[in-house]
């Protein structure tokens, strides 16, 4: 373990003393003669079972501060007096902290080592991808029983199979979405994906599908969303990842209603001058003006959702970066300007298609 | 009298990429193997339906496995290959497959995401990534894209490209053995004959009569 500050720890039967990230240590702590008395005040210090934080000065005339067997040394609180502190203070201006400083950071450094407040990264890291393993058990096992072997027989397949197959399936999907949103969280991941471009997909089959996953979600009050528009229109890309925008965009549809049970949100398609415009609405607060070209950037989020809704302010950011692999672009629109509730419109402009 | 007439038309046809139709049938002639620790649901169902995947848990030897000549290789990143690759597992395994065989077609079958940031050099290698959850269709278009890779001449020609480089300084002389691989390729004979003329270089004969190998090793699937 490293830490910021100079620190000691017990090393086979001695004490060592090692240099901080931002601070050296003491010279005071390398000078033979003094060892003896140094070694045993902290071998005593820190042999004793102290869960709570103390601290104090050592015999250089330093401040210690010792929080499960994890000791700061050599620093300089500021208020405590003794004579030798007074000359380590003109010596190491730069030890110098306030106390209550310095308390905080060993009690958050401690919490981490214990792990009383946060899980390590690596552990989230392994689980995830053990997660993510077992959901692909889940998921190819539904697979066989849903029994499509055909991306067209998706939707008859899908509809002919009984609920409780159904609510697997979507559950494995759902598990894979939440999966996919911590992944978009590495830097650049997005940017750096690569994508297959020989490979194409029919949007509308796409849009069919993640709105199906969306109608069986596990809900009491269902939302009833609709799909209108109908096109046979293909994109090259790999459709698992478009499905990733789709599913963004519907999750934050529904999330932004008002009340998406009696006014579900609206997915719909068409193909204007060899365009083709894919448009997911909700009924909810309207964005205002202001805030309208700041809604796709990383974190944002309106004015007139952060109060009510828990967000990350990701979902959008993550869609509208994941759409330039596909030539697309998303934009927001309003029917009713100027007006405080309405429907929210995000439309995926996709020009490559064939 | 037929298959003679047959075998001389299609030895002067020149060298072309397979049609959609003709992959759709000519995939499932690919020789594929999988190879994870955990059992895979999709493969039999591939298998059912026509793909000729083997399954296999390790490679024990993997200068046997090289052998049997297969042209996708799909490769788990844990759990395999410790015996030949120590603890890059997966990793390693595939820059063995590489260095020997660079025409092998292979995907990394992970979900890892930690792991191919952290073997970033080695994952360069891999032709192609399969996220571990995917859906059977997704998984099975994936592995068709890879079947394509490995049944293009256009992608086997551009990794010999590499080695011709080596033993060729002139660009027009690349120019021309592209021309002549393309144009009589289906006829190995010839082929060679025509690029002695351009090169004597043993190195690039060589080169090319692997190549040519390659590529007809894969149009006579059809």
């Amino acid at each position: 373990m490293s830490s910021d500050f100079p620190y000691c720890k017990i090393s086979g039967k001695q004490i060592e003393f090692l240099n901080g990230k931002l601070l050296e240590i003491p010279k005071e702590y390398r000078k033979r003669g003094d060892e003896v008395n140094i070694q045993c005040f902290y071998k005593n210090l820190i042999s004793k079972d102290v869960n709570s934080l103390v601290y104090g000065i050592d015999p250089f005339g330093f401040n210690y501060i010792i929080a499960n067997n994890f000791c700061y040394v050599g620093l300089l609180f500021e208020g405590d007096n003794t004579s030798v502190f007074n000359n380590n203070r003109k010596k190491y201006s730069n030890y110098i902290f306030d106390k209550k400083l310095i308390i905080g950071l060993v009690e958050k450094e401690r919490n981490l080592e214990s792990f009383y407040e946060y899980v390590p990264i690596e552990i989230v890291t392994q689980n995830i991808h053990e997660l993510r393993n077992l959901n692909s058990k889940i998921s190819s096992n539904i697979d066989l029983l849903l029994n499509i072997s055909e991306e067209d027989d998706w939707g008859t397949s899908f509809e002919r199979s009984e609920e409780n197959l159904k609510k697997i399936y979507v559950g494995s999907r759902l598990i894979k979405f939440i999966l996919d949103n911590i992944k978009f969280y590495i830097p650049n991941y997005i940017e750096d994906l690569k994508i297959d471009y020989s490979r194409s997909f029919v949007v509308h089959k796409s849009l069919y599908k993640i709105v199906q996953i969306f109608k069986n979600d596990f809900k009491k009050k269902k939302s009833d969303i609709s799909l209108d528009g109908k096109s046979f229109k293909k994109i090259s890309g790999d459709k698992e990842v478009f499905e990733i925008v789709i599913m963004l965009l519907i999750e934050n549809a529904l999330k932004y209603s008002n009340d998406p049970t009696s006014i579900p949100p609206k997915v719909a398609i068409k193909e204007e001058n060899n365009i083709l415009l894919i448009t997911i609405s909700s009924f909810g607060n309207i964005i205002p003006e202001h805030e309208k070209s700041k809604l796709f950037s990383r974190g944002f989020r309106s004015t007139v959702h952060n109060s009510k809704v828990d967000g990350t302010g990701m979902g959008l950011h993550n869609a509208y970066k994941i759409l330039k692999h596909f030539h697309s672009e998303v934009s927001y629109s309003t029917q009713i300007e100027n007006s405080l509730i309405g429907w929210n419109n995000f439309t995926i402009k996709c020009s490559k298609i064939f | 009298m037929n298959w003679l007439k047959n075998l001389i038309t299609k030895e002067s046809e020149p060298i072309k990429e397979f049609t959609t139709e003709d992959f759709e049938t000519v995939k499932f002639k690919a020789r594929i193997a999988l190879v994870d620790d955990e059992e895979i649901l999709h493969v039999k169902r591939l298998q059912k339906e026509g793909y000729s995947i083997v399954d296999y848990s390790d490679i024990d030897n993997v200068d046997e496995f090289i052998r049997k000549k297969y042209n996708v290789v799909i490769l788990d990143i844990q759990g395999i290959g410790r015996k030949i690759a120590g603890s890059s597992e997966g990793w390693g395994l595939l820059k063995y497959l590489k260095d020997e065989c660079p025409h092998m077609v292979i995907i990394m079958f992970t979900g890892a995401d930690w792991s191919i940031t952290k073997y970033q050099d080695l994952a360069k290698q891999a032709d192609l990534f399969i996220g571990k959850d995917l859906e059977y269709l997704d998984f099975k278009s994936k592995l068709d894209s890879a079947i394509r890779i490995a049944f293009s001449p256009k992608f086997h020609f551009e990794l010999e490209k590499k080695n011709l480089l080596k033993n060729i300084s002139n660009a027009d002389s690349l120019r021309q053995i592209e021309e002549i691989i393309y144009k009589y390729g289906r006829d190995k004979k010839r082929a060679l004959k025509e690029i002695r003329k351009i090169s004597t270089n043993p190195s690039v004969i060589q080169s090319t009569d692997n190549l040519l190998s390659i590529i007809n090793s894969i149009l006579d699937l059809s």
